[in-house]
């Protein structure tokens, strides 16, 4: 369990480049805290986050980040001081409402099996679970008593209200109801009896009084104080003056009440009491209902409803009544989707009535607070689920285009330089200190929307599983647009892919392919510019999408060609014109993919075959047929790991030079894959036995299904990550012998190119950008080492830089939420205990059994990136550099260098001092030119 | 009669180990090991006996394995550019313990059969499509049937090399985890339509186990003493080799040298102030001299 607060290492001096953003994700509950002090709102999150919202600006106040494997089943505030939280796995934690420290931790259970969290009139906490109720007391988690309702069997749909002393509970106990009365102090439970057996589909509980709609069409009411409980049957038809063909009690609570829908889209609020059911209030179409909150011994509800995409009517319906007592309407932003979840609170106005505000949880995940017919403030949650990222260039600085407001005038620059040169020359007061600092952070230039010369302003166009995607400006980590695709949130799996990027025609913008797809079979694209976020085109596909493949073709409006294989293997070429079409022709022969399937332990290879007829969707479609398989034997291997190398990496050189004069040729085949199998276990802790897991590495050649190269790891256990870059792959898993974490490396060298000299590489057949082929034999020679790792891996990645010239650095995201840059120096295979002195030179490193972590090379200083999953290395235009985006719950942007900024000089240089030395050097040389001429012409007059 | 049995039987022998030698290649191979089969080519088609004297096994039963002999023995089909697979020969291979458990197959031998005149017309067909020539074996040859592990050439590869073909057969506990198929022949793309000089395969065979990876290598006070990864290679380097004990001389020479020239130079400093108080004098009036003498 993490926690961190509000302070931000990026803020810091020497941490100039590095922006970190805070979230928390898809609220999922919420209570308000506004009674004294700070007004609050506490928060639960689907991403298992606990978090205190400033309920002014909606900043964290704090938050702690939970088990993501425990989903969090409750969220209450109790006594008024401790903000207690029930995770999936039956832990009660108790967080201090000031600071989140965590008070005291109890764990009910440990099946992971859904629950829900009450608050009990006297402040204690009942966790009822599947039957079973645990009433636990709120100021020290001490279990006050437990009772199991029905022995060994369970209870579904639980439901739970409480009447005075008395809870009442009733679930579903197969398809009948089960009622019960508890005893709120000693736990004591009376199974209540019915005087008709009840089978019905929805039920609600309500004050002591529980509401059925049986089969029949009857809501069924009665009264659960007697032991018998006498049942009234009202007819729906009769009771709402309309024929009724279906309906449902919804599970929102209402005090003394329930909400009923109806299949016309209406929603009723029925009255409940001893007499019966009335209808109290009837809404047209269907709204979000929000929590109940105590107002005045009544309640209060608030209702919500989209009038159209950019407006929402909040109606809160209060007293015994439930008449209509406040009703606004709020201007909304439509790229947020509609409402999911609603939280209300009340509050006092300056004359003295009644206010109500109310939380809002879109469908894109954003949170918003609308008050006085208002958006106070929203947050941008999906963030917190980034799934793809693409990075964009801005478009060029233009003569034309003024970006003079951006621009300091003279005066600024002026003052900036000679701040810059005061602190330098260490002459700057504390103020001016922080003058500077705060003019470096909000440098103009950072956050201009036009491309720079070093490449280092860039749009991070980033896919979230909401399906709203984000431009974040690298400069200062700001949204630049946003774009709510409602089609994308109801698809399993997001990828991102750059469609068109233009270099012959730079005036236009660059186009994103995000791709959608899901298991019942249909997939869903849609186009986007990349710099403004308009959707350029949708298409909804009627076949999910296996695979997508961009191919090295563009058409002659640069946008590239790219195959969608569906789930028959069939290939669906896009764009859809004759001219994509001529171009693909010509390369259809050569075009190959594989699939893997983890689940049968199998990679297939296919190869295009035919132009087939597309039916009657249209388009163009391909046959693929199957070249090649490979298959893994299911008792002693399962695919952990499947990766390849990027596309679009640059390498600079295929030979590589050793200490004695040899040259080594890196195998740079851009179809090689390299696949980890482990030995399938089961995942309980301790289960594995060390003498039967195996982890194999194999390199396949994707086009001919050869396998390159196969090695075996004794002792080892996934999960595998892998960094796959030119010739080598560097992957990381656990051994369970030695109880630490291995990273290996394998380098593959051609050796089909020795014994010829280095005119015949430039010249000859063996040059890398010479095509070859696949169908040749190789001679190849694989070399590999294993070192110990001293953290725990969470993800992967490698630098990548403009040319490929710049050493690489491995990209290593670890346990504690951090990002290490490790040299990949150091996981070199021909590091030996005892370096030659060529080797020496050539700068291989002796060989250690670990691998170094440095404190300096924490990429992330001391920020963390909650629950990170993955890095994204994208090349600046500088050769030395290098953005890295890291992202999890928390986004992280910082840049590196692996081979220090050999190529400029550092962003803060003082051209100024520079400038001045040069003036003064020069006025030196000019007086003491006058001075020794005088005193030359003084000596000759002696 | 009883005599010629006998002697049929005889010259059925003979006659099969010539067709041996020239119908189809039997491969040995053991592991790691390139196993050439030794054949010369034959370019006649092979005789009608040969032909059926090589599908004697095939009519065995799919694959069969004698527990006695530990012999296996499990087909290799083909298929040209997509059509159904057919029968193409036959490996033999026996079984032995492996190393991590289960069985292993061992002593792999394949009996290729010749093309038929239908196979040759669909390989020629390929040739000129350029398409895909396909083979397949059973992922599990102790019970070969549904799952198979495919792999396929380009026919023009093939023909390039003259029907020379390599099988790297990858292998793990008695199953086949792929089959890599290659050509003898280097085949750059584009390729060319040439057709074989001979329809013998001729079948070079490799069975690959894979290798096992090095582990860590330890350092001396490594695993036991739960080896301390905080230090840095330096101290790791320190502590396995203490640097041997500089002289003085080269510890200090930097401080030793200049302290040498100051020492030498107010040497020659004070050499110079002793003879300084008579020696600018008479210099002086040296100097002098010749300037009184010009005055005058």
């Amino acid at each position: 369990m993490l926690s961190s607060k509000g302070w931000d290492p990026c803020l810091e001096t020497s941490f100039l480049h590095c922006r970190h953003q805070e979230y928390i994700g898809k609220v999922t509950h919420a209570v308000f805290q506004t009674a004294s002090g700070k007004k609050r709102v506490i928060v639960a999150t689907e991403k298992s986050v606990v978090a205190s919202l400033n309920l002014r600006s909606g900043e964290i106040f704090w938050r702690q980040v939970l088990e993501e494997s425990e989903p969090i089943d409750g969220l209450q505030v109790a006594l008024g001081k401790y903000a207690v939280s029930l995770s999936r796995g039956g832990s009660l934690r108790s967080f201090h409402l000031p600071d989140g420290s965590l008070i005291w931790e109890t764990s009910l259970y440990t099946s992971p099996s859904p629950a829900q969290l009450f608050l009990l009139p006297s402040d204690d906490l009942l966790v009822l679970k599947q039957g079973i109720v645990y009433v636990v007391s709120s100021a020290d988690g001490r279990l006050l008593w437990t009772s199991d309702l029905l022995d060994e069997s369970r209870l579904a749909q639980t439901s739970l209200s409480f009447e005075g002393k008395n809870i009442y509970v009733a679930g579903f106990s197969g398809s009948s109801l089960a009622l019960f009365r508890i005893d709120a102090s000693t736990g004591a439970f009376t199974t209540l009896k019915t005087t008709e057996p009840l089978n019905p589909s929805s039920f609600v509980l309500s004050s002591g009084v529980f509401a059925a709609l049986d089969t029949q069409g009857n809501i069924v009411t009665g009264l659960m104080e007697a032991e018998v409980v006498e049942l009234q049957k009202t007819s729906l038809a009769t009771l709402l003056d309309s024929p009724v063909s279906s309906a449902q009690l919804l599970p929102d609570k209402i005090p003394g009440g329930c909400v009923l829908s109806t299949d016309g889209g209406s929603i009723f609020v029925l009255g409940l009491d001893k007499k019966g059911v009335e209808v109290l209030q009837q809404i047209q179409g269907p709204p979000v209902v929000s929590n109940s909150i105590v107002l005045d011994g009544t309640f209060a509800q608030s209702f919500l409803q989209h009038i159209n995409s950019k407006e929402i009517r909040v109606r809160v319906l209060s007293g015994k009544e439930w008449i209509e007592t406040a009703e606004e309407t709020v201007e909304v932003d439509p790229n947020k989707g509609g409402v999911q979840k609603v939280f209300m609170n009340a509050y006092i106005k300056t004359d003295r009535s009644r206010g109500f505000r109310v939380l809002i949880v879109g469908q894109d995940h954003s949170l918003a607070l609308l008050q006085q017919g208002k958006v106070v403030w929203s947050r941008e949650e999906a963030l917190a689920s980034v799934v793809d990222t693409l990075t964009a260039e801005l478009p060029l600085e233009k003569a034309g285009v003024s970006v003079a407001e951006v621009e300091h005038d003279l005066y600024e620059w002026l003052k900036g330089h000679v701040l810059r040169l005061k602190s330098t020359l260490m002459l700057a007061t504390a103020e001016e200190q922080t003058a500077l600092q705060a003019l470096r952070l909000n440098n103009a230039d950072k956050t201009k929307m036009t491309r720079d010369h070093n490449g280092f302003r860039k749009l991070i166009v980033v896919l979230t599983s909401s399906g709203k995607l984000f431009a974040l400006h690298t400069g200062n980590g700001g949204i630049v647009w946003s774009r709510f695709i409602p089609e994308l949130s109801t698809k399993g799996s997001l990828k991102l892919y750059p469609w068109r990027i233009p270099h012959k025609h730079v005036d236009e913008n660059a186009v994103a392919l995000v791709l959608g797809s899901s298991h019942d079979g249909t997939g869903f694209a849609a186009w986007v510019d990349m710099l403004t976020g308009s959707v350029q085109e949708t298409l909804a596909l009627p076949y999910s999408v296996k695979v997508a493949l961009a191919l090295p073709v563009v058409d002659s409006s640069e946008r590239r060609l790219h195959l969608l294989i569906d789930d028959q293997n069939k290939a669906h070429l896009y764009p859809t014109s004759d001219e994509s079409l001529s171009l693909f022709e010509k390369y259809m022969q050569n075009v190959y993919f594989y699939i893997a399937d983890k689940e049968a332990g199998q990679i297939e290879g296919y190869n295009i075959k035919s132009q087939v007829d597309a039916g009657e969707e249209g388009g163009l479609v391909f046959q693929s047929q199957k070249i090649w398989s490979v298959l893994f034997p299911k008792d002693s291997e399962t695919i952990a790991a499947i990766t390849t190398r990027r596309a679009d990496e640059m390498v600079h050189t295929q030979a590589k030079v050793l200490g004695n004069r040899d040259v080594w040729y890196k195998y740079l085949n851009k179809n090689m894959v390299f696949v980890a199998t482990v030995t399938p276990q089961d995942s309980r802790v301790g289960a594995a036995n060390p003498e039967e897991t195996w982890l194999v590495a194999y390199l396949i050649d994707s086009v001919t299904g050869q396998i390159l190269h196969r090695v075996s790891h004794a002792h080892a256990q996934g999960p595998v990550h892998v960094v796959f870059s030119e010739n080598w792959v560097v992957y990381c898993y656990f051994n369970v012998r030695n109880h630490r974490h291995e990273m290996s490396v394998l380098e593959v060298y051609d050796k089909s190119a020795d014994g010829k000299d280095v005119l015949q590489l430039m010249l000859g057949r063996y040059n890398a950008s010479v095509p070859f082929s696949s169908f040749s034999p190789r001679n190849l020679e694989v070399k590999g080492q294993s070192y110990f790792f001293p953290s725990t891996v969470r993800t992967m990645s490698v630098t990548f830089t403009a040319r490929g010239i710049t050493g690489k650095q491995i990209l290593v995201g670890t346990i504690g939420n951090q990002v290490i840059a490790l040299d990949k120096r150091f996981l070199d295979p021909r590091r030996s205990a005892d370096p030659t002195p060529m080797e020496r030179e050539e700068g291989v490193i002796p060989l250690s059994e670990g691998l170094p972590l440095f404190p300096q090379s924490y990429l992330t200083h001391a920020a963390r990136v909650e629950e990170l999953r993955g890095i994204i290395s994208v090349p600046a235009r500088l050769e030395s550099t290098c953005l890295v985006f890291a992202y999890g719950i928390d986004l992280f942007f910082t840049r590196t260098a692996p081979s220090r900024t050999y190529d400029s000089l550092t962003e803060d240089f003082s051209y100024a001092l520079l400038l001045i030395t040069i003036v003064v050097l020069v006025v030196a040389i000019a007086v003491s030119m006058v001075l020794s001429q005088r005193k030359e012409l003084r000596e000759k007059w002696k | 009669m009883r005599r010629l049995a006998p002697t049929i039987a005889f010259f059925a022998t003979l006659l099969a180990i010539a067709t041996a030698s020239s119908g189809f290649q039997w491969d040995e191979l053991d592991d790691e090991e390139w196993g050439f089969v030794g054949s010369s080519p034959a370019s006649s088609p092979p005789p009608a006996p040969q032909s059926d004297l090589a599908r004697k096994k095939p009519a065995a039963p799919e694959a069969s394995s004698s527990p006695e002999s530990n012999k296996v023995q499990f087909p290799l089909e083909h298929a040209f550019g997509g059509s159904e697979f057919t029968r193409a020969g036959v490996f033999t291979a026996r079984l032995r313990p492996s190393f991590r458990g289960g069985q292993a197959l061992g002593k792999l031998r394949l009996s290729r059969l010749p093309l038929s005149g239908a196979e040759r017309q669909a390989f020629e067909e390929l040739l000129k499509e350029d398409g895909f020539y396909t083979i397949r074996v059973p992922a599990n040859p102790l019970s070969p049937g549904a799952p198979f592990v495919i792999s396929s050439i380009k026919a023009r590869c093939l023909a390039i090399a003259n029907l020379k073909e390599h099988l790297d057969i990858h292998m793990d506990q008695g199953n086949i985890i792929a089959v890599g198929y290659s050509a003898g022949a280097n085949c750059p793309y584009p390729r060319e339509l040439k057709h074989p000089a001979s329809w013998t395969f001729d079948t070079h065979i490799v069975s690959k186990g894979g290798e096992q990876a090095k582990t860590v290598l330890f350092n001396d006070f490594g695993l036991g003493s739960t080896a301390d990864d905080t230090l840095g290679d330096e101290a790791m380097a320190a502590i396995k080799k203490p640097p041997p004990e500089k002289s003085f001389w080269a510890k200090y020479w930097m401080y030793i040298i200049p302290l040498g020239l100051i020492v030498m130079n107010a040497i020659t400093q004070v050499a110079n102030m002793q003879e300084e108080p008579g020696a600018p004098a008479g210099g002086g009036q040296q100097a002098r001299a010749p300037a009184a003498v010009r005055r005058r």
